[in-house]
């Protein structure tokens, strides 16, 4: 007989084990088989049947273990491996070990997969546990890169520097209000290779024959030069563009602009735009990389400086104050930040000192202030902004997935541990047969990377979609959150490391076994897997404790949520439409202003379903405040500030407190008779009150100096920026019929949805001036969320993050316990033969379970304590050691524990002594 | 197994397998799929070597015989799997191995 044929269709094609002598071999041997049961007499058909099935049914087993044979390393190495794996550690790093592991990689990688896909239901729950654990690291890390690390999309964003002034005491180092005279000193001082300057504006354009309110920045003509951007379409602003006294009506848009508004023309460039009413030329647009220098902006278009006058009006008060309204030629006061960069080889503090020395010239000096201004210089993204506002929520944020990480990787690392102790038959038998152990481990050092790597893949789903919960809780749509190569290499990092940490588990096991105790542990004994029991008992403690942690500090994040909500804020939230009316962008005189104000409040109040309505300079819970100091002593507020009281002002129209359901304590409010030409009015705080006038009735006096208004009214100290401000500044109101402001916030209450009033409101904007625009609208309860976005979103994502964790420790528990229980079978079987009661083997399961729950309750509570001071800051109404969360967490924790312990105690209940004694 | 098999003299693998089968009285069985890697992978190893040899009458064949380092490795083999199974036998309550 000749088998040849058959072998070589039995084998894998394009395999070494193909190779006629290996052919040649096996066949001979099925050939011997064959003669074999012939001489025993069998029949053809019989004998040639016994012959074949010598062969495995799968070819490609047999094949693979060929290859693998063959691949297997040449003597030399294989004799340094074998005594590499069985002599001590000192001899390891002597030997070529990179190049022994690169020759058996793909051989372990096979076999890795082969060994999973014999356990489907534990690579499942692995999977799960990684792609979780490592995907939340991997969505905070995308925040984390997208805010901290990523450069702006500049040229050579190493050289962009901000240029901040610091005020003469000092406390503020990032100030960043520069008059345009200022600029052009700086700029033209030589000490940045290129200075430019900007300002947020909102313009109104008209699309689809309605009138728009969009927020661009108005720029200096070298802006996109300085940045080094290129534009891909047009170009920047020309010289004469940028001259002050001669303005050419031009514009730059954004991408997105040109995408969405201008439906991506090819060509847009020469195409007009009305702005403000004016006819502007298109001359460029921006790359679609770019959005803006500054993260988490992104203006739509950008106008040249010398078209202040069309799009950045000088407020009210100060066009008054001026005369004109040409913010060019003012040196006091401020309004542009300012970008640089610096000459190549420069550092931030030599361009500082070369900027100090322009502020020495006379007409830098502060009146009043003790010496000259200071500058710094700071890299982008310094100084006040998203990054620095981001950094201690990150922080929060990256520590809450780390120990979701610990405790997945513990739980992973446990489920190895028990399927180790499952396996110790294949250990036995393949050190017998003379597997060293560096090959085991190793072996086992693949299959947990595999499946960490596997799980990586999964962590990036859930990463993404954690990503999209960022957008919703606050992240500006503007921070580029998408996956890059960084998030790509960190989230597999991320799952290379897991994979070692977790790996290590059963490989220390291994480490403490040698072919004797292993074989002699067959059968099951209970000792056989006490070390892996105590490594997992340690495994659920930390689990317990790091949840625990978690726990706590979503129970502390949920409180401050809860707390700010339940703050009186002093007026009602509910039921209020908040839209901004911009008369600036028309140009209106005051008094022609006043009038529309004027009819616009009397026309909305008139809607049916309105209750009330007001205007305000300032809306409450925006986050933004005007503030000035207010005398404490009846004379003028001194420099140094010692006898002024910094307080908040805000300019509202009569019927706004009526609207706001805001009552008044003393005096009256606002009223129609309140105008231009009767004497000047002003409601206090009462916390104003309270601090001018302690023992005084405060109707009637007068609030400053000079022509100071007289106190009418009292109000309630009401919560102004954010119901989580600490200390608030007292506040008055003024009137705005006596003081006049270019634009102002509509407050409209309505009986039911107040969105739905939008376009009736924007109907009457549209009767008095066609031109004039709603913008924003948006409800106040609304505003109250996003004031609170941040503590929201950590509360959100911790809580999230403690959920998982206390799953994951659960798992983890109910696994440990389930397989403890499971070893015991025979000593519980025993014990209920002897009479013991099953409820009390369920308490003595239970109660086994509970002492791990304990100690790591009480490890957890002390590092929850130690912890929790971080967040403090973040807090409020809570103080980072509130027993009442720390109880009911450790109350929850208990009871989710006492579940996962109750499953396996009652199976074991349940045993029945005669089979567990005969097994 | 297979180095003890071969520790006298030469022989092919379909030989090596009788011979483990015989002597562990049918206890042991070899299979084709485990046996013959294992021989390719000894030899690599340096243990044994394995040389195509044509005797009269029968067809070519590949026969393996033990190299000096696989007799060292033989013998070294020997004392563990002796220990091992003194032990198991002391464990199990068994008569001593002679």
């Amino acid at each position: 007989m000749d088998f040849r044929a058959f072998v070589r269709t039995h084998l894998p094609p394009r395999s070494i084990a193909r190779d006629p002598q290996i052919v040649d071999e096996l066949a001979q041997h099925l050939a011997d088989l064959y003669d074999e049961a012939r001489a025993a007499g069998l029949s053809h058909d019989d004998a040639l049947a016994r012959a074949v099935q010598a062969l495995p049914e799968h070819p490609e087993v047999l094949g693979h273990e060929i290859e693998a044979a063959n691949r297997a390393l040449p003597p030399a190495i294989a004799r340094q491996w074998d005594r590499i794996a069985d002599a001590d550690p000192a001899a390891d790093a002597a030997a070529p070990r990179g190049l022994a592991m690169l020759a058996d990689i793909r051989r372990d990688i096979r076999y890795a997969v082969r060994m999973l896909a014999r356990s489907p239901g534990f690579v499942l729950v692995t999977l799960i546990t990684l792609s979780l654990g490592i995907g939340a690291n991997s969505a905070i890390f995308s925040a984390v890169n997208a805010i901290l690390l990523r450069a702006a999309p500049i040229a050579d964003p190493d050289r962009a520097a901000t240029v901040f002034m610091i005020s003469p005491d000092g406390r503020d180092r990032f100030g960043s209000g520069y008059s345009y005279p200022n600029y052009v000193d700086l700029r033209d001082s030589g000490a940045l290779e290129g200075l430019a300057a900007f300002s947020s504006i909102a313009v109104a354009i008209e699309a689809n024959g309605a009138l728009e309110q969009i927020s661009g920045d108005i720029v200096s003509g070298n802006y996109f030069d300085v940045l080094g951007v290129r534009l891909p379409m047009g170009r920047g602003f020309s010289a004469d563009e940028d001259r002050p006294g001669s303005p050419v009506r031009v514009v730059i848009v954004s991408h997105r602009f040109w995408t969405e508004r201008l439906g991506s023309d090819p060509a847009a460039v020469g195409r007009t735009l009305s702005i403000n009413g004016g006819a502007y030329n298109i001359v460029g647009v921006t790359p679609p990389g770019f959005t803006s220098h500054v993260l988490g902006r992104a203006p739509e278009l950008f106008v040249p400086i010398a078209m202040q006058q069309e799009v950045r009006l000088p407020s009210a008060g100060l066009r008054r104050q001026l005369g004109h309204s040409n913010l060019l030629i003012v040196r006091g006061g401020g309004w542009l930040n300012l970008v640089g960069r610096l000459r190549p080889g420069a550092s931030a503090e030599s361009t500082a000192a070369a900027l100090n020395v322009v502020a020495e010239r006379p007409e830098w000096r502060v009146p009043g202030a003790s010496g000259p201004r200071r500058f710094s210089v700071g890299r982008l993204g310094d100084g006040p902004g998203i990054r620095t506002a981001a950094v201690p929520m990150l922080a929060i944020l990256g520590g809450a997935v780390m120990l979701v990480l610990l405790i997945a990787c513990a739980n992973v690392a446990g489920l190895l541990a028990a399927r180790a102790v499952s396996r110790r038959r294949e250990v036995a038998i393949r050190l017998a047969i003379g597997a060293s152990r560096g090959r085991l481990i190793r072996q086992w050092l693949t299959e947990s990377v595999l499946l960490a790597l596997m799980g990586s893949l999964g962590a990036l789903l859930v990463g993404r979609w954690m990503a999209t919960l960022l957008y919703r809780f606050g992240v500006p749509p503007s921070v580029d959150l998408s996956l890059d190569g960084r998030v790509l290499a960190f989230t597999l990092a991320v799952g290379v490391i897991c994979g070692l940490l977790f790996g290590l588990a059963p490989v220390l096991q291994a480490l403490r076994r040698d072919t004797l105790t292993a074989l002699r542990d067959e059968g099951g004994s209970v000792a056989s897997s006490a070390f892996a029991a105590r490594m997992r008992s340690a495994f659920v403690v930390g689990q317990v404790a790091l949840s625990l942690i978690l726990l706590v500090g979503a129970g502390l994040f949920l409180r401050t949520v809860r707390n700010a909500y339940n703050v009186d804020p002093g007026y009602t939230v509910d039921g209020m439409l908040l839209a901004e009316v911009n008369l600036d962008l028309r140009g209106y005189t005051p008094g022609a202003g006043q009038e529309v104000y004027q009819r616009l409040l009397e026309r909305t109040a008139a809607l049916p379903g309105v209750r009330g309505v007001g205007a305000a300079r300032v809306t409450v819970l925006s986050g933004g405040a005007r503030t000035s100091a207010v005398s404490t002593d009846g004379q003028p507020v001194r420099p140094d500030g010692s006898n002024g009281l910094t307080t908040r002002i805000n300019v509202v129209s009569d019927g706004y407190l009526e609207a706001m359901g805001i009552p008044v304590l003393l005096g009256r409010s606002f009223q129609a008779s309140d105008t231009a030409t009767s004497p000047r009015v002003v409601i206090v705080s009462q916390a104003l009150a309270r601090a001018l006038w302690p023992t005084l009735d405060p109707i009637g006096r007068t609030l400053g100096t000079g022509a100071a208004p007289t106190v009418i009214g009292v109000i309630p100290d009401a919560v102004y920026t954010s119901v989580l401000e600490r200390n608030p500044h007292p506040f008055y109101l003024l009137p705005l019929s006596q003081n006049y402001e270019s634009g102002a916030t509509l407050h409209v209450r309505g009986s039911g949805d107040p969105l739905a009033l939008v376009p009736a409101v924007r109907q009457i904007v549209r009767d008095i001036d066609p031109q004039l625009v709603l913008a924003r609208p948006r409800t106040l309860a609304g505003e109250l969320e996003q004031s609170l976005g941040t503590q929201r979103l950590i509360a959100t994502f911790v809580g999230l993050f403690a959920v998982l964790a206390l799953l994951l420790a659960g798992v983890g528990l109910y696994g440990l316990m389930a397989h403890a229980a499971s070893e015991r079978k025979a000593e519980i079987g025993l014990r209920l033969a002897l009479g013991a009661r099953p409820a009390a083997i369920l308490s003595m399961v239970i109660g086994d379970g509970l002492k791990l729950v304990a100690i790591g309750l009480v490890l957890g509570l002390a590092g929850a304590f130690g912890l929790s001071r971080i967040v403090e800051r973040q807090l409020f109404g809570v103080t980072s050691g509130d027993p009442l969360t720390y109880a009911i967490v450790a109350v929850v924790l208990t009871a989710a524990t006492i579940t996962a312990c109750f499953i396996p105690a009652r199976r074991a209940m349940g045993v029945d002594p005669v089979v567990a004694l005969r097994s | 197994m297979v180095l003890a098999a071969l520790e006298d003299r030469q022989r092919h693998g379909y030989e090596i397998a009788r011979i483990i089968d015989d002597r562990s009285n049918g206890v042991l069985r070899f299979h084709v799929a485990s046996l013959y890697p294992m021989l390719y992978r000894m030899e690599r190893r340096g243990w044994i070597d394995g040389k195509w040899i044509e005797k009269a009458g029968q067809r070519k064949r590949r026969y393996y015989r033990l190299t000096p380092q696989g007799r060292k490795v033989l013998t070294s083999q020997r004392r563990n799997w002796h220990e091992l199974l003194t032990a198991l036998h002391r464990v199990a309550g068994l008569d001593p191995l002679g």
